[in-house]
């Protein structure tokens, strides 16, 4: 039943890397960049839910757990702040030199680290809302945790919600177009600049949910998103690039993988006490095997547009 | 994906006039005369020659970053991990010899003191136990330690490299794997199993040795031995019992070895590890009514080698890495310089265009990642002895980060650039960070930027600049290069007379050699498209019951928007794969043979736009060409011949004059020219080529098709074409494809003629 509980806890974590690699994914899809700063998006909609808790005066014995509520949105819209700064900034001025962009916004990353650093020290802790703290005995020895199951249903959430926009709303299909072909969209009269902005705050603001999702399971660092962004790049890669579903299957796929190797992984070295890093190296090996047999994705792009 | 433009050619004005020469000499000047003459004299202390020691390092890697990243277009951020692997080796090689508190293994191996982060503390394990790990124990010897700290990263990149080259993963992709690799890396070596010391890295280092041999000195002092009435032969008496005697209790076995007598001093050389302090210092050479009289109360007992911690050996370590540097400069600067150097710059330009030609790019990028792997090893073997600590935390994805900045701020694609960068950026990281620690960040991250986004030329842009020596503006990303108009248009009335001529000429030289009809034999066929379809999703692009060449002909393919005729090009050259079919040329089966294997049987590939190495002149897009040298090679000369035919052909295509100029400043129909120029160039037997007369005026049209109905006498040729008057030139066997399916064959009044043709192009 142990493993059980660590396939729970790989989905849990796996919903939050979905969430990541989505903004990513949708970004890298539409404007062929790699937003190495979208970690320290998830850390500013950390931080955010923190500042919002502050502010309601939320503690873990004078609770105001509708404080979570707010922190939501304000999660969101913190983090598509910084992340429209950063498109206006940087990523527009470097169109078409996707490794100087990585690079650019890699550097935007290491300011909002040391920001973070400087404004609210090395590590705090955010209360979750007393409902979701605890947790309840499905059956004998597999323990639900409520934050870990609200998690998994947020996500869901999103990513149902990403759908829609994306396939059933007109913002979503000019997306769609300018992904595809941008000078197309562009002649017939699309503002690629404009669906450029949202898009990235939208993605931005994804990364910004996932940091408050985090919250409930994690400590909050400034340096948080560090551990994220590779991680989530690696889930896009074996997702494939702008594949939903791709990214949704490989987002659990990765997540429980690097769960279900703790126990087994621990039975292989029984000495070893750091079956997190050799969860790691397994996980790595696999991307890198899997691209050998599939370089674009589980869901690779067919026809013409696989030359682009 | 090229990001940026660079130059590759320097202004060629003697040895001294090169900038590539020019600044390192500088650079020489100041860090192996000045420096050094100034701390001899005093005036510059030691701190400040070891710092700049471990600076050169850095430059070390940022050298061999420039080489993948600058030249070869690949962004990798992992090369701190490659140091990391040097410094690791050459950490361990120190930690064996060092820290005198370390102890013996129970088969008498000398234990690291780092170790003592892992020993003891497992359950069940006793102190008979403990063993140094079998792979600590090449790091014993110097030897191994300097052949396995450049070994080991080179591997570990080649490995890597096949993998993830192979796979044809590049950009962002490759950047991102290549952090994760660094990712997993720092955290297994952070872990205390790892046995390689853990967070705390590896420490306690003392002193280089030279051979596998530990020597401990002892030096008598005469007054001492005379208070406790001994003499120079018990000291010697009991050393020698001591080497030949078993430890604790008979676990250990003796330390064996030989005893020399060196003046006052005695020369104690074991075999196996000892420990310092139970072996030497604290042994018992008499005890005389309970008090004893040990080693250390006679003698002063040391190490013998080079301490690091003693100025001369720091200075000697700055002068062997300066040393260092400048040979890996050297080589960097051979390689960029070579045959090598320009296929690099080609797979930054047009990685596709190289596969087509017969390369494997991949092998070039393993060879390539691999040599600046090592290279990065050999800086973190000479860090490590000048830091006196090598930790996991030289591995974490920020250091690689910083390398890339090193070489960012320097100017990429110079080499000497990466220097600077190294050199410079630390320099300001020491200075600020003693100041104002908390905002390094931001100055590192604002200095960043600005490289990137308005400076991707870096200091090595600057200084080119200033020193008037042709700062290049295509350093400047999206600037255009101005459209060279040919010259007819510029000379006037005159001038367009000649032309007129000119072209009356071509075209009945043209018309002559259409009417020529081409003994094709018919009995062997050159090229077997069989049953060929291609399937995208379900869609059929492609659906090609038999096509066939023979040999030195001319086909032409035409069709409409979509009819498959590039995919049939695709299937042929081995970009596509088929779905169900197969491809046979000169009888064998191709469909599944690799792009470059292909080109290499003979089937050139012209593209749809043309795809030229643009920061390549002319004449090394030409020799990049040359047929039978697309294997790895750094020094193979052109010969005589190789630069005649090379000449003729530009000739041929009025490209002389332009030998020596970058592509990109060409025009779109000299670019044309020049693609085909090369394909003819590596003689193939089939010559694949996508609408060569796209986006060409009249007059250079002509010039295509007398080109290609040139050559038609040395190989069959597939031309595929929307432009009708150009296919009238060719006048040759033409086939119709539409929806996939070969419509019509024939001549091109024949399919003119034919009603499905007409409807399909008109939709009638």
């Amino acid at each position: 039943m142990r493993n059980l509980s660590h396939v729970f806890n790989g989905i849990s974590a796996g919903s939050v890397l979905i969430l990541m690699a989505l903004g990513l994914s949708i970004i890298f899809g539409l404007m062929g960049v790699i937003n190495m700063a979208h970690g320290e998006l998830m850390m500013v909609g950390a931080y955010m839910t923190y500042v919002v808790m502050h502010l309601f005066g939320h503690t873990e014995s004078t609770p105001a757990n509708y404080y979570y509520i707010f922190a939501i949105p304000a999660a969101f819209l913190a983090a598509a702040f910084f992340g429209i700064l950063i498109e206006f900034l940087v990523v527009r001025h470097l169109y078409g030199r996707p490794l100087d962009t990585l690079l650019a916004t890699y550097a935007c990353g290491l300011a909002m680290i040391q920001g973070a650093r400087l404004i609210f020290g090395d590590n705090i802790g955010v209360n979750a809302p007393s409902q979701l703290v605890g947790s309840f005995e499905l059956f004998q020895d597999f323990n639900i945790a409520w934050a870990r199951l609200f998690i998994i249903f947020f996500c869901g959430f999103c990513v149902l919600l990403i759908y829609l926009l994306m396939g059933q709303t007109r913002m979503g299909l000019l997306i769609r177009a300018t992904t595809q072909n941008r000078a197309t969209a562009r002649s017939l009269g699309v503002n690629s600049r404009f669906i450029d902005s949202m898009t990235f705050a939208f993605g931005s603001g994804l990364a910004g949910l996932a940091g408050c999702a985090l919250t409930l399971i994690a400590g909050v660092t400034p340096d948080m998103g560090q551990n994220y962004i590779v991680d989530s790049f690696l889930v896009v890669v074996v997702g494939g690039v702008g594949e939903l579903a791709g990214v949704v299957a490989a987002g659990l796929g990765i997540g429980v993988l690097n769960k279900a190797f703790e126990p087994f992984l621990g039975w292989l070295f029984p000495a070893s006490t750091a079956s997190v890093t050799w969860g790691k190296v397994v996980i790595l090996v696999l991307v890198i095997a899997f691209i050998q047999w599939r370089p674009a994705g589980i869901f690779p792009p067919k026809g013409r547009l696989a030359d682009v | 994906m090229s990001e940026l433009k660079l130059n590759t050619t320097a202004p060629r004005s003697g040895l001294l006039g090169r900038l590539e020469w020019r600044f390192p000499l500088f650079l020489i000047l100041v860090y192996a005369v000045v420096i050094p003459l100034l701390y001899l004299n005093g005036s510059y202390g030691i701190e400040s020659v070891n710092m700049w020691g471990r600076y050169m390092c850095f430059a070390m890697i940022a050298v061999g970053l420039d080489l993948v990243w600058g030249y070869t277009g690949m962004l990798s951020l992992c090369q701190a991990l490659f140091f990391s692997l040097g410094g690791y080796a050459m950490g361990m090689y120190l930690a064996h010899h060092g820290g005198p508190e370390g102890s013996v293994d129970a088969s008498g191996w000398k234990m690291p003191a780092c170790l003592f982060v892992v020993y003891p503390g497992k359950v069940g394990e006793t102190e008979a136990d403990w063993l140094v790990p079998w792979f600590w124990k090449p790091f014993w010897w110097l030897s191994w330690t300097m052949v396995l700290g450049i070994l080991i990263p080179a591997l570990v990149a080649f490995g890597v490299g096949f993998f993830v080259f192979r796979s044809r993963v590049k950009g962002v992709f490759f950047a991102i794997l290549t952090q994760a690799l660094t990712v997993m890396a720092a955290s297994v070596f952070m872990v205390n199993d790892m046995k390689l010391g853990g967070t705390n890295g590896v420490t306690r280092f003392d002193r280089i040795v030279f051979g596998g041999r530990e020597k401990i000195e002892v030096v008598l002092k005469e007054d001492e031995l005379a208070k406790v009435s001994l003499t120079f032969e018990d000291v010697k008496g009991a050393l020698e019992k001591r080497q030949k005697t078993k430890r604790r209790g008979g676990e250990i076995p003796a330390s064996g070895g030989s005893l020399v007598q060196e003046g006052g001093i005695l020369l104690s050389t074991p075999v196996t590890g000892v420990n310092f302090n139970k072996d030497y210092k604290d042994l018992v050479i008499s005890e005389v009514d309970g008090k004893k009289v040990t080693l250390k109360d006679v003698a002063e007992v040391r190490y013998r080698g080079y301490h690091l911690n003693e100025d001369s050996v720091k200075f000697g370590l700055y002068m062997v890495t300066l040393a260092l540097l400048i040979l890996v400069y050297l080589l960097c600067r051979y390689v960029v310089s070579s045959r090598m150097g320009r296929v690099l710059v080609a797979i930054r330009d047009n990685e596709d265009r190289l596969r087509f030609s017969g390369f494997k790019p991949y092998k070039f990028k393993v060879f390539v990642y691999s040599l600046a792997a090592g290279i990065a090893g050999l800086g973190g073997m000479l860090y490590a002895p000048q830091m006196g600590i090598f930790t996991p935390h030289n591995m974490l994805p920020i250091e690689s980060i910083l390398v890339v900045v090193w070489v960012a701020v320097g100017g990429r694609g110079t080499l000497w650039g990466a220097v600077i960068g190294a050199l410079v950026v630390n320099y300001g990281y020491s200075i600020l960070t003693s100041r104002y620690p908390d905002y390094w960040m931001f100055v590192l991250a604002a200095v960043f930027l600005l490289i990137v986004l308005v400076l991707p030329g870096g200091i090595a842009d600057i200084l080119k600049k200033a020193m008037g020596g042709g700062g290049s503006p295509r350093l400047l990303p999206g600037k255009q290069a101005p459209e060279t108009g040919s010259a007819e248009d510029e000379d006037g009335g005159r001038a367009a007379e000649v032309a007129e001529e000119e072209m009356r000429k071509r075209l009945e030289r043209i018309n002559l050699l259409s009417s020529v009809k081409q003994e094709v034999d018919v009995g062997r066929s050159l090229l077997d498209v069989k049953d060929i379809t291609v399937l995208f999703d379900g869609f059929k692009a492609l659906d090609v019951k038999e096509f066939t060449v023979g040999h030195r002909e001319l086909k032409v393919i035409i069709g409409p928007n979509g009819a498959g005729k590039t995919t049939l090009c695709d299937v042929i050259s081995g970009k596509t794969r088929p779905t169900t079919g197969q491809v046979f040329f000169e009888g064998a089966d191709i469909t599944h043979e690799p792009e470059a294997d292909i080109a290499q049987l003979g089937v050139g590939r012209k593209f749809q736009t043309p795809t030229v190495y643009d920061s390549l002149t002319v004449y090394e897009n030409m020799t990049l060409a040359l047929p039978g040298r697309q294997g790895i090679s750094l020094g193979s000369r052109i010969t005589d011949y190789e630069r005649d035919s090379i000449r003729s052909q530009l000739e041929r295509v009025r490209l002389l004059d332009d030998e020596h100029r970058e592509v990109e400043y060409l025009s779109h129909g000299q670019r044309q020219w020049l693609e085909i120029s090369m394909l003819i160039l590596t003689g193939p037997k089939l010559l694949l080529v996508d609408e060569p007369a796209a986006g060409l005026t009249d007059e250079e049209t002509v010039l295509t098709a007398e080109l290609l109905l040139e050559s038609r006498e040395e190989h069959s040729i597939i031309v595929i074409e929307h432009d009708m008057e150009f296919v009238r030139l060719l006048n040759s066997h033409v086939t119709v494809l539409n929806e996939g399916k070969i419509m019509a064959e024939g001549t091109i009044d024949e399919v003119s003629a034919n009603e499905e043709v007409k409807e399909a192009y008109l939709g009638r």
